[in-house]
C-alpha cells in the first residue's frame, strides 16, 4: 500500500520535473556590462549560455547590452538601460501552438522574427507602454524613453 | 505565488511608467537577407503601418495616434540603436552533409565542408549544436533508424575530435521518417542520405 502511494507520488512528480527541465524558451547568447535576469527565485546576473523561462524580466545597465536567441530562432537584443518582460512564450510546432508576448518598459531593442513570427505572426505581440507592435515576418527596432 | 506577485509588480510598474508619459519610437529595418517586412503600431488613438525600409514612427502616449511615418538615415538609426544591434547573436547556421549508400562514410564533396563546420562552432563558441541523422527509403525502417543514428554518431565523433564539447551536442536519428526529397519506399535518393548540423 505504502509503496503504491510512493509510486503514485513519483508518477505525479516526474512530469513536473520533466517540464521544468524542458520548458526553457531561449538562451542568452551575448552580454556586455551589467545584465540581470529577474524571476520568482530572485535576481541573478545574466551570463552567456543562461537559459530563459516565461515571465523572466531582463534588465541591462549603463553601457551594457545583451542578445537572446529564442527556441524558434527569434533574435531579441537589448541596448543600454533597457528592461523587458517576456510575458508569454509558447513554441510547440508539433501541436501548432505559438505565442510570444514581450512588454518593453524602457530602453532600446532589436527584434528579428523567428519561426513564430513567420508561421504565426498574429500570435506575436510587442508592447511598449503606449502602443502595441504587430509584425509580419520582419526586423524592427524600438526605443522607449521614460 | 511569487511569480504572480512579480508579474503584478511588473504590470504595476508598466502602468506607473505609462501614466507619467513615455515616448516610443519604432523603426522598420531590412532583415539580414535584405528583405523588409511590414508592421503595424496600434494604440487607443489609432494605427499606423510601416512597410518601407528605415521608416519610423513616434508614439507620444497611448491616447494619441502614432505619428506620420518618417524615413530615418543610417546615421540616425545607428546613433540610437548601435548598442542593441551590436548585441544581436548570429542566427543559427545549418549545414547538410551527404553519405554514401548504406554507409556512414561521407561523400568526398561533403568532407570538404568539415573545416567550415568546425570553424563555425569554434568561432561562435556555440554550446548548442543539434545533429540529426537521416536515410533514404531503401531498406527496412528499423534498419534505417540504426543507420541514421550511426551517421549522426559519426558526425558527433568528428566534431568532438575537432574540439566541440560533447555535452553541447544533441544527437537525433530520424531514419527514413524525415525525407528532404519526398520519394516512395525503396527509392535510392542521395539527397536523403544525410546529416544536418544546426549550430546555434
Amino acid at each position: 500500500m505504502k509503496m503504491s502511494v510512493i509510486y503514485l507520488l513519483i508518477a505525479l512528480l516526474v512530469p513536473c520535473f520533466a517540464k521544468a527541465d524542458t520548458s526553457f524558451i531561449g538562451t542568452i547568447k551575448t552580454t556586455k556590462g551589467d545584465v540581470t535576469v529577474v524571476r520568482s527565485a530572485g535576481q541573478t546576473p545574466g551570463h552567456v549560455g543562461d537559459k530563459l523561462y516565461p515571465e523572466d524580466v531582463l534588465q541591462t545597465g549603463t553601457n551594457s547590452s545583451t542578445g537572446i536567441l529564442f527556441e524558434d530562432n527569434t533574435v531579441l537584443s537589448l541596448g543600454s538601460d533597457t528592461e523587458i518582460i517576456i510575458s508569454d512564450y509558447v513554441f510547440a510546432p508539433e501541436k501548432g501552438i505559438f505565442s510570444m508576448v514581450i512588454n518593453m518598459i524602457k530602453g532600446t531593442a532589436s527584434y528579428l522574427s523567428g519561426i513564430i513570427g513567420k508561421q504565426s505572426p498574429e500570435t506575436v505581440e510587442f508592447h511598449t507602454p503606449d502602443a502595441t507592435i504587430n509584425i509580419r515576418g520582419t526586423q524592427f527596432l524600438v526605443k522607449v524613453e521614460i | 505565488m511569487k511569480k504572480t506577485i512579480l508579474l503584478f509588480i511588473s504590470s504595476a510598474l508598466l502602468l506607473a511608467v505609462s501614466a507619467c508619459g513615455t515616448k516610443s519610437t519604432v523603426v522598420l529595418v531590412p532583415d539580414p537577407d535584405g528583405r523588409t517586412g511590414k508592421l503595424t503600431v496600434t494604440n487607443q488613438g489609432g494605427t499606423q503601418t510601416l512597410d518601407q525600409a528605415n521608416q519610423s514612427v513616434q508614439i507620444k502616449n497611448k491616447k494619441t495616434a502614432p505619428g506620420t511615418p518618417e524615413k530615418l538615415s543610417h546615421d540616425e538609426i545607428a546613433a540610437v540603436f548601435s548598442d542593441a544591434l551590436a548585441a544581436q547573436p548570429l542566427p543559427p547556421a545549418k549545414f547538410t552533409l551527404y553519405f554514401l549508400p548504406d554507409s556512414n562514410l561521407l561523400t568526398q564533396e561533403s568532407k570538404k565542408l568539415l573545416p567550415q563546420i568546425i570553424q563555425t562552432i569554434l568561432k561562435r563558441k556555440s554550446s548548442d549544436i543539434v545533429i540529426s541523422g537521416h536515410t533514404d527509403t531503401v531498406g527496412k525502417k528499423a534498419y534505417n533508424y540504426r543507420l541514421s543514428l550511426d551517421r549522426a554518431k559519426t558526425m558527433f565523433n568528428i566534431l568532438v575530435d575537432n574540439g566541440a564539447v560533447p555535452d553541447d551536442i544533441r544527437v537525433t536519428s530520424h531514419g527514413e521518417g524525415n525525407l528532404l526529397i519526398k520519394t516512395p519506399d525503396d527509392v535510392a535518393e542521395p539527397k536523403n542520405r544525410r546529416v544536418e548540423v544546426l549550430i546555434r
